[in-house]
């Protein structure tokens, strides 16, 4: 039960990256046959996947808990010489006010969205959840590991042709976070020795080329740690056949301040901490330390400057005469999966508000899912919606995707 | 309407609160490094100027332990003393201001009748000047050592004395720090010794009107010298004996060796007498003994110079450098008992016997001198070639542990400990942890995979050191202990490889010590 609450909150808290704002199932527009002037439009969404790590895993990331050597292992099982985890969490609300008798409304939105994407190696992988001693002496590859997030307010103002439901929003954006992990050719081999038939670890051999850069505001204000610009924009047209719709989210820059960069360019041997028996100890700091002096880390702070997670989608629904009808969606956001995904559903509509759907989606590191969805018209001007593309996924433990999206309207 | 706002907004407000973790994420993974490494050579047993390589490339253990350390207060004593004067006018009279009203020279003599000295210079000294005024105005006394020179001054002080009142006489108390100050005790006519001329004058006070001064009203002067010592002197020292009897002094070199049993190959010393005085010395060695007070061994150093009197010709003085006289002798085991001595491992000496100052007279002619640095010495200079055979040698080293695990927390762990011992020394270790209380709470011992905790030592140094392997498996509950452990206390029990043979250490020696572990990690 709490896992469920759990997950209806990381729906409810996130933003609308897929959603269709402004447009219903059939392609109509929440403006019409409708005398109201206020709309709000509540969105939220939370989805992750991954071509080798199961849900189970990153549960245990969520929401905590002991991993044990079976859910290791179901990954372990997965991996491939190009792993890949991505997902991607937010909430917003808008608030629409149409002036009567004109084409544009004036639109406000707030959300807040955390975007990530991990590339790693298998070897990487393997080190960080079994450790080295299964490697014997190997060498682990570390190569073309990367990894990067970002976390963001944004507070926007736009307007809205209510004909059409198209949109164009420009706002000011505040990080949270960010961070850019990047591993060019590195490698780790542990060399053992041997003596009065015992073998044991005698030095760790490592050569890196990589960096690491993170900034968190650690809670500071909503500006803590960035500041930035970006557009959200969506463009719907409607033709014999349909609903086209194109639309663009978070396309910006961001200014990153006091960022740590973490930079380690070397080739070590790594023996032990030197300890001085005359007198001195040995003390074992903490595991950055540790990590920081077998790999001669060099450490300054920066700022920098980069894109928001932007995203591009493209939305085709089919014209809704009859009951059946189909939307086909293709999205992209390469911060968070390098694959787009491809989404096409099937909809049922229930007399003249209420839709039902099946849906299969191809792409993302995850390459196929099934989902299913339902809007339902709660009295007159309420409208709520809830879907997922992976609907297998929140009873599949070893699924590699999950996904959820909700959507309240409410007409006022 | 509002129905349905309330619930969605209950929804989010339940969900948010759902959303922590109820215990952090962690997993278990097998880490294998090396975790440190260290060398223990004769420079972490011995300071680097102790050893001395020789041309064969073996080493010499060498020590010089000061016995005795006679310095000028034992050979001559100034003790203190007290000068008093009273004045008194047989008539009445009524003095103008500034106007000398009594005046008096004295020569004060230094007591002590051992010494004639023309010249000292104090090292320490106080002068206190107690003045009773029975005159009913006040007065000046004006006190001064015209041959007591600091600074080029002479010392000359003036006191303000209150006048009487009631019939209480005025008093004024004064001290004086008189160290540093140069005397020259010869005196008004320039031919005596030990003899420093003082002057007292008072007079009525400048800014006053006329001082009334009734009839056998008296002025009384009290002047006291103490804590008298020199630091330089100059003149004839008398003939003067002072006897030692047992005087002890630390000996630390063989700190923790004490129940050790140790035979050496040869070892050879010098006793180095050093006389800083400008007088002649006669000195006697009594009794040289070492003694180990964990064993209660002690030894008695035997050779032809005990109890043989040693003339030391006195120091010569060139300009303000002073040239010491010395005599050595050589104790080595042909002529003395100096290898059972050392082998003793005492941790003290003690030394009896006597010094004579002048043994033949004033044959200085009253020219006899001290400096601030002279002093009669005895030092004692070991030289012990390491070529030894030892046994029960036991060995204790506190090494602190911080093991700051910032959410990275061993479970069990298999411990390896590399010796590449060169020393022809073995050594069965045993390591205890010790927690913050000070308490063994672990024997490491106890987890050793093998029956033995002997490092072994080389046998031919040609053949490289001897590689020993201790392996330690160290179940969860150990591992718990030494996570939270405050030390680590490695006793060993030491022996020579081949005992009782005798080995022969060199410079290049040493155990390098390599620690390992694989282990299962809990991660957090």
């Amino acid at each position: 039960m709490k896992r469920i609450l759990v997950i209806g909150a990381f729906a409810l808290l996130s933003t609308y990256s897929f959603a269709q704002e402004n447009l219903l199932p059939d392609g109509s527009t929440i403006f019409a046959e409708s005398s109201k002037n206020w709309f709000v439009d509540m969105n939220g969404w939370a989805n992750h996947g991954s071509n080798s790590v199961t849900n189970t895993f990153v549960d245990k990331f969520l929401f905590g808990g002991f991993i044990n050597s079976d859910q290791k292992n179901a990954v372990f099982d997965r991996l491939s010489g190009n792993n890949t985890l991505g997902g991607q969490a937010g909430a917003s609300i808008s608030l629409t006010y149409r002036r009567d008798e004109k084409q544009w409304a004036w639109q406000i939105a707030y959300g807040y969205s955390q975007v990530q994407r991990i590339d790693f190696e298998e070897d990487l992988f393997k080190l960080v959840f079994d450790g080295n001693a299964g490697f014997d002496e190997t060498l682990i590859q570390l190569d073309n590991s990367q990894s990067g997030s970002q976390g963001f307010h944004k507070w926007q103002v736009g307007i809205v042709d209510v004909e059409t439901g198209s949109f164009a929003r420009l706002g000011v954006y505040g990080g949270t976070n960010f961070d850019e992990v990047q591993l060019g050719s590195s490698s780790i081999q542990t060399n053992y020795s041997s003596a009065n038939g015992n073998t044991f670890p005698g030095a760790i051999n490592a050569v890196t080329d990589g960096f690491s850069e993170v900034r968190d505001s650690g809670g500071n204000g909503m500006f803590g740690a960035g500041f930035g610009i970006g557009v959200d924009a969506q463009v719907n047209r409607k033709f014999e056949f349909g609903t086209i719709s194109l639309a663009v989210s978070d396309l910006g820059i961001m200014h990153w301040s006091n960022v740590e960069r973490r930079r380690s360019d070397t080739k070590t041997s790594f023996n032990g901490f030197e300890f001085d028996l005359d007198g001195g100890g040995i003390s074992l700091g903490s595991a950055e330390e540790l990590v920081d002096s077998i790999f001669d880390v060099q450490t300054e702070t920066i700022n920098r400057t980069s894109l928001l997670p932007w995203q591009v989608t493209a939305i085709f629904i089919s014209k809704a005469e009859k009951t059946l009808f189909t939307i086909a969606q293709l999205s992209l956001r390469p911060a968070a999966y390098s694959i787009p995904h491809l989404n096409v559903a099937l909809n049922y509509k229930l007399g003249k508000a209420h839709f039902l759907w099946l849906s299969a989606s191809g792409g993302g590191p995850e390459y196929f899912g099934f989902g299913a969805g339902a809007q339902f018209r709660l009295f007159e001007d309420s409208f709520i919606s809830v879907s997922s593309r992976h609907a297998a996924g929140w009873v599949a433990q070893n699924g590699l995707a999950r996904s959820l999206y909700v959507q309240f309207i409410q007409r006022l | 309407m509002p129905k349905m706002r309330l619930i969605s907004l209950l929804l989010v407000l339940i969900t948010v609160l759902g959303c922590k973790k109820d215990e952090p994420t962690s997993w278990d993974t097998e880490l294998a490094a090396p975790i440190a490494f260290g060398r223990l050579d004769l420079n972490d047993l011995f300071a680097d100027s102790l050893l001395a390589e020789n041309p064969d490339g073996s080493l010499s253990l060498q020590y010089n332990q000061k016995v005795l350390e006679l310095v000028i207060d034992s050979l001559i004593e100034i003790p203190g003393d007290t000068v008093e004067n009273v004045w008194s006018l047989p008539v009445s009279l009524n003095v103008p201001p500034n106007t000398l009203i009594f005046s008096q020279e004295d020569e004060f003599e230094f007591t002590n009748g051992s010494a004639s000295l023309s010249s000292a210079r104090l090292r320490n000294g106080e002068l206190t000047i107690l003045i009773t005024n029975e005159i009913a105005s006040e007065i000046v006394l004006e006190y001064e050592i015209p041959e007591a020179i600091s600074d080029g001054e002479s010392f000359s002080v003036d006191v303000i004395v209150p006048p009487s009142a009631d019939g209480v006489p005025g008093t004024a108390e004064i001290e004086f720090d008189i160290a540093g100050y140069s005397l020259d005790l010869t005196g008004e006519d320039g031919n005596a010794y030990n003899t420093l001329k003082t002057v007292t004058r008072i007079r009525s006070p400048a800014d006053a009107a006329n001082t009334q001064i009734i009839a056998n009203q008296e002025v009384s002067l009290l002047a006291i010298y103490q804590s008298l010592s020199i630091s330089e002197a100059v003149g004839y020292f008398n003939t003067a004996q002072t006897d030692f009897d047992g005087v002890e002094s630390t000996f630390d070199e063989f700190t923790g060796l004490y129940e050790a049993i140790l035979s050496l190959e040869s070892a050879t010393a010098q006793l180095k007498l050093t006389n800083g005085f400008g007088a002649d010395l006669r000195a006697v060695l009594g009794d040289l003994t070492i003694s180990n007070s964990f064993t209660e061994a002690a030894a008695q150093l035997e050779n032809s110079s005990i109890e043989a009197p040693i003339n030391l010709t006195r120091a010569l003085r060139v300009g303000n450098t002073l040239i010491p006289s010395q005599q050595s002798i050589l104790l080595n085991p042909q002529n003395s008992n100096i290898t059972s001595f050392i082998e003793v491992l005492g941790d003290s000496l003690s030394f009896s016997g006597s010094a004579t100052l002048n043994p033949l007279g004033n044959i200085s002619n009253f020219n006899d001198f001290i400096l601030a640095e002279s002093s009669l010495d005895i030092e004692f200079e070991l030289d012990i070639p390491l070529n030894f055979s030892i046994t029960n040698l036991l060995l204790r080293d506190t090494i602190a542990l911080s093991l700051d695990s910032d959410g990275i927390f061993p479970l069990e762990m298999d411990l390896y400990m590399l010796f590449e011992n060169a020393f022809p020394i073995s050594m069965e270790i045993t390591p205890s942890i010790i927690d913050q209380s000070g308490n063994v709470v672990l024997l490491l011992n106890d987890y050793l995979a093998d029956d033995s905790a002997v490092i072994s030592g080389s046998i031919d140094p040609a053949m490289g050191p001897s590689v020993t392997v201790l392996k330690y498996s160290l179940d969860a509950a150990a591992v718990e202990i030494v996570r939270n452990a405050n030390s680590i206390v490695i006793a060993a029990a030491a022996e020579t490889s081949g005992y009782p043979d005798h080995i022969s250490i060199i410079a290049e020696q040493g155990i390098d010590i390599k620690i390992s572990s694989t282990a299962k990690i809990r991660v957090q």
